[in-house]
């Protein structure tokens, strides 16, 4: 776990240097480490101050840097080293043969991201909801840690799954919220403070009185979101919540859950499902992809990768004898087109700028190139 | 605005059942229908709304009903709209224990409110009418009504002119026998005499009280030194088992020996039933059991006068009045019409038109004319006839006319080129308006909310919020799916049925509690076994749902019928049933306590069906 004061100084950093979006947002998860209403209220205020009118940069640091500077933690971090969840050779199988899943294993600590990649119809809708108790499943173990496994219903609401497609609500966005952790005993001033702050920390600060049918689908996903912290979870099952976003809500949304997986009010382990493979893997600790219901652990940027094969996608104008003949020189060569790219495995390390070099030497206008020696795509392409 | 909307918020950051039920919004919309309901039946209740309408101030019986039930319908409406915005269940937010049953609770407490409004509809209307009319005034009112009715025009029945001869009548208040006593004889119809009414019952056989069509000595009597002839005697039946003979003629013999053929019958109806202000009895029933049945059963100890077979076949209550009338009034008619006292009459319609001024009943009587028509005691063949209005409702009432009109020309402003003015035709009030208003008076000072009503509230009421309960915790889907499931069950329950040979209500209340007691029991199943679908479970646990509250109250009939013995009284006509065990068993609050109950144990299944993995 990342240290408070290193927090408040990647906090102070970003917003001096005039990334004010990151910042703010960061800066609301440290207000939420300390756990204190006082500076909720503060931090409102501020909000409220910023939204209300155009506020100059200087202005913004200022005040922002005020309010980081009264913050301070007086819990230290709940950090437990014990797994919460832990599956051993989980398996299931449907009636009739049609789909076997498994076998898992998985052990998912504090503030672990989880990637669950692979495509349509492979298994990660149902792995996510075995783990939810949603679904029963054939052979294997599911331990919780330390929650409470006899009481079902009790068990299911700490496992907060939110499936790929949400169903509609009524009402306010903020009295679903305030509804919500109501019932998960954050009361009186408290609940109102709270949900308004992480009203703030998903960006939901101008839509809290809009109702289900006034959101897009992006904001629809940070009110799920929001409303799942609330919960105060301890494990969360994200199913496809990038789809339907674009691209720069993709990497928000991906960076607010890598940010609030490693709260200190409240760290959490986060497994998620997605076709987003890069923007996944970015975040992730761990990456299981899944093959017809087989899964296999793939290394992510964060860990040791060893790979036999280099494997290069290329945009090009130029054809593929022409390809084959120019790259003929390498080891095991093979060059596949998808109708759109090249993809180019050759067994060499150093493959790499070779290619590149080779490529700008015979004066071919380059599109696009990309590594995905390490990437998860590579099984896709 | 502002207030309710913080009220709100405290809600629901604090407690969000209530919030998320609006119980105590929900119970000050039910208090502020009961006072509204109060009100409405206060202010529309007066003097022409008595005249014109026949209240009996129990739910249904006033327009009041569609108000209400629109009002509840628009209410429920707009509540459920805020009520199935939110679900915790269905969310998997974590819920206290018994969540379920204080909704229910929740739910329950105002939709009686909403429900029972009628109550305190039929309170206000009562209240006014009691303020309205005095009971004191009522009864003087009711005997110049009485005494003077017999001499306005009425139906052509009641103004047969032999029929207000009102011979002395047989002086006893009852003359009945009974068949199922075992001292009576057959063949020589001994009577049983009551000497009062009904408290102290003497029965005494009198001397040779039987009857033959032809009279001999054998079947006179001498009563009270009066010597009486009887014969014909009709049967009344007054239950399923009691049979009772009441005489209807017989002859008095006169002064001269001369026999008299008497009808008992002959009393004319009586306008304004006021024997139940004065009938101890009644007085006694009212202000004990404050029960319209009891009032009713008080009555029925006394219905025996009255000798027409249609009234016992409508209604025995009928009766009463005419015994009633003749014994109250009789003296009176006859004195006035025997002694042709004419200035007494005057007088006696005098006061009758004032008792109409003062209820506002339309009407147009002719004191002097009436009397005239009366002392000339010598009338047309045929009857005139007029067209009376009651709320749109036309009656026709008859009159007879004098033949020698120069009665008429003795009056004062009589105009024989304007004869209509002073002709029968218009010599009328409206007779239903009169009646009504004692009527009403009467039933609002018996009314109360019957324990059948007051089930009927709780019926309804709780069926009301089990129904919304009901689709808070399954989906609608399942619930219709289950309806063929049911549709299917109930076919091979029919045809189970109808392959046994001697099909007893014993035998289908015993197949409907083993058909829900399966139900329940393939659901329990259901849930435990994670082999079994969930949509089969969902759909088993919306039947199980629906069944829990009656399988008790199914198993309570059953045993009460199980334990029913069926014999045939002494008077053999009709069976009577007898139970071991007592009737409370399929009491309508027993068996709604049994649903309480079944609703009550299957909602501690709800988180643990919805829990289960599929």
């Amino acid at each position: 776990m990342i240290s408070f004061e290193t927090k408040k100084a990647d906090v102070a950093s970003l917003i001096k240097n005039g990334d004010h979006h990151l910042g703010f947002r960061k800066l609301i998860d440290c207000v939420l480490d300390t756990q204190k209403l006082e500076n909720y209220r503060q931090c409102i205020a501020f909000t409220d101050w910023k939204e209300s009118a155009e506020r100059s940069s200087e202005e913004f640091t200022q005040k922002s840097l005020e309010l980081l500077g009264q913050l301070e933690i007086s819990e230290a971090a709940k950090t437990s080293s014990k797994p919460l969840l832990e599956a051993f050779g989980v398996q299931k199988e449907f009636s009739g043969g049609r789909f076997k899943l498994g076998e898992i294993d998985m052990i998912i600590h504090q503030g672990d991201i989880w990637g669950l990649v692979g495509e349509n119809g492979n298994g990660k809708t149902t792995l996510l909801r075995l783990l939810c108790q949603d679904l029963s499943y054939d052979r294997g173990v599911i331990n919780y840690g330390e929650l409470d496994t006899n009481d079902k219903y009790s068990l299911r609401t700490r496992l907060t799954y939110l499936p790929q497609r949400t169903p509609k609500w009524y009402g306010s966005l903020k009295s679903n919220l305030k509804y919500a952790a109501s019932h998960y005993g954050t009361k009186g001033e408290e609940n109102e403070l709270l949900v308004m702050m992480y009203i703030i920390r998903f960006g939901l600060w101008n839509y809290r009185n809009h109702q289900w049918s006034q959101l897009s689908s992006g904001y629809k996903m940070r009110f799920e979101l929001a409303r799942t912290f609330l919960r105060k979870p301890s494990i969360l099952l994200l199913d496809e919540p990038l789809a339907n976003l674009d691209v720069l809500a993709q990497q928000l949304i991906l960076e607010d859950l890598k940010n609030m997986s490693q709260s200190l009010a409240h760290p959490l382990g986060i497994v998620l499902s997605s076709q987003q493979l890069f923007e996944v893997e970015k975040v992730s600790d761990k990456l299981l992809f899944l093959k017809n219901g087989a899964p296999t652990h793939l290394a992510t940027a964060n860990e040791e990768q060893s790979e036999e094969l280099t494997v290069i996608e290329l945009d090009i104008d130029y054809q593929k004898d022409a390809l084959i003949k120019m790259l003929s020189g390498f080891d095991s060569l093979q060059i596949d087109f998808n109708g759109g790219m090249f993809v180019i495995r050759v067994a060499e390390n150093s493959a790499l700028n070779k290619i590149l070099k080779l490529l700008i030497d015979n004066n071919i206008t380059i599109k696009y190139f990309r590594d995905i020696t390490h990437s998860s795509r590579r099984l896709f392409v | 605005m502002k207030l309710l909307q913080k009220f709100n918020t405290y809600l629901l950051e604090n407690y969000p059942l209530l919030w998320h039920t609006r119980a105590i919004q929900l119970t000050f919309v039910g208090l502020l229908v009961w006072l509204v309901s109060f009100l409405a039946g206060y202010l529309s209740t007066d003097l022409t709304d008595l005249r014109v309408n026949n209240f009996n101030f129990l739910y249904g019986s006033s327009q009041f009903v569609y108000y209400h039930i629109g009002m509840v319908i628009i209410i429920v409406a707009l509540w459920a709209i805020f009520f199935y915005k939110n679900n915790a269940f269905k969310s998997f937010y974590p819920l206290k224990r018994f969540y379920f049953h204080k909704m229910l609770g929740l739910l329950f407490v105002p939709f009686f409110l909403l429900v029972a409004a009628p109550v305190a509809h039929n309170s206000g209307a009562r209240a006014k009418t009691m303020s309205l009319l005095s009971l004191d005034q009522l009864k003087k009112d009711a005997a110049v009504i009485n005494i003077a009715s017999a001499f306005l025009l009425s139906n052509h029945n009641d103004y047969k002119i032999e029929e207000k001869a009102y011979p002395e009548p047989f002086p006893l208040e009852r003359t009945e026998f009974d068949e199922n006593n075992r001292d009576w004889d057959y063949s020589a119809n001994s009577l049983y005499l009551q000497k009062d009414v009904p408290v102290d019952e003497k029965k005494y056989t009198i001397e040779k009280p039987y009857t033959r069509y032809k009279i001999d000595d054998s079947n006179t009597s001498i009563i009270d030194g009066r010597k009486y002839q009887f014969f014909s005697t009709k049967i009344i039946r007054i239950d399923s088992c009691s049979q009772k003979k009441v005489i209807d003629k017989f002859y008095v013999f006169d002064s001269t020996d001369q026999l008299n053929l008497v009808h008992i019958e002959n009393y004319s109806k009586m306008i304004i039933d006021d024997s139940e202000y004065l009938d101890p009895e009644i007085i006694k029933a009212i202000g004990k059991f404050k029960e319209i049945k009891e009032m009713e059963r008080a009555r029925r100890k006394d219905l025996l006068y009255s000798l027409n077979m249609e009234d016992f076949m409508i209604n025995q209550t009928d009766n009463f009045p005419k015994k009633y009338f003749a014994q109250a009034y009789s003296k009176e008619i006859k004195r006035l019409t025997k002694n042709k006292d004419g200035e007494k009459l005057i007088q006696l319609l005098e006061q009758f038109n004032d008792v109409l001024t003062r209820y506002k009943i339309p009407g147009n009587i002719s004191p002097q004319y009436i009397t005239a028509v009366w002392l000339t005691n010598d009338f047309n063949e045929y009857f005139n006839f007029v067209d009376s209005y009651n709320n749109k409702t036309k009656y026709t009432n008859f009159y007879p006319e004098a033949i020698d009109r120069s009665v008429y020309e003795s009056l004062k402003g009589f105009d024989p080129q304007s004869e209509k003015l002073h002709t029968p035709g218009y010599q009328y009030y409206e007779l239903n308006d009169l009646t009504n208003v004692f009527r009403n008076y009467l039933h609002a000072e018996e009314a109360t909310v019957a324990n059948t009503e007051w089930i009927f509230y709780l019926y309804f009421t709780l069926s009301i919020a089990c129904v919304f309960l009901f689709f808070e915790i399954v989906k609608p889907i399942s619930f219709i799916i289950s309806l063929p499931v049911w549709g299917v069950l109930f076919i091979l329950y029919g045809v189970i049925l109808a392959s046994l040979s001697n099909t007893k209500p014993t035998h289908a209340l015993f197949m409907i509690f083993i058909l829900f007691l399966i139900v329940q029991i393939l659901n329990l199943w259901f849930l435990m076994n994670k082999k079994v679908s969930k949509k089969i479970l969902n759909i088993s646990y919306s039947m199980a749902l629906v069944s829990a509250p009656f399988i008790l109250g199914v198993l309570f009939s059953w045993i009460h019928h199980f334990f029913v013995f069926e014999t045939f009284r002494d008077c053999g006509y009709y069976p009577k049933k007898y139970h071991i065990l007592n009737g409370w068993l399929v009491e309508g609050s027993t068996i709604w306590f049994t649903a309480l109950a079944g609703i009550l144990i299957i909602l501690l299944l709800p988180k643990r069906w919805k829990s289960r993995e599929e």
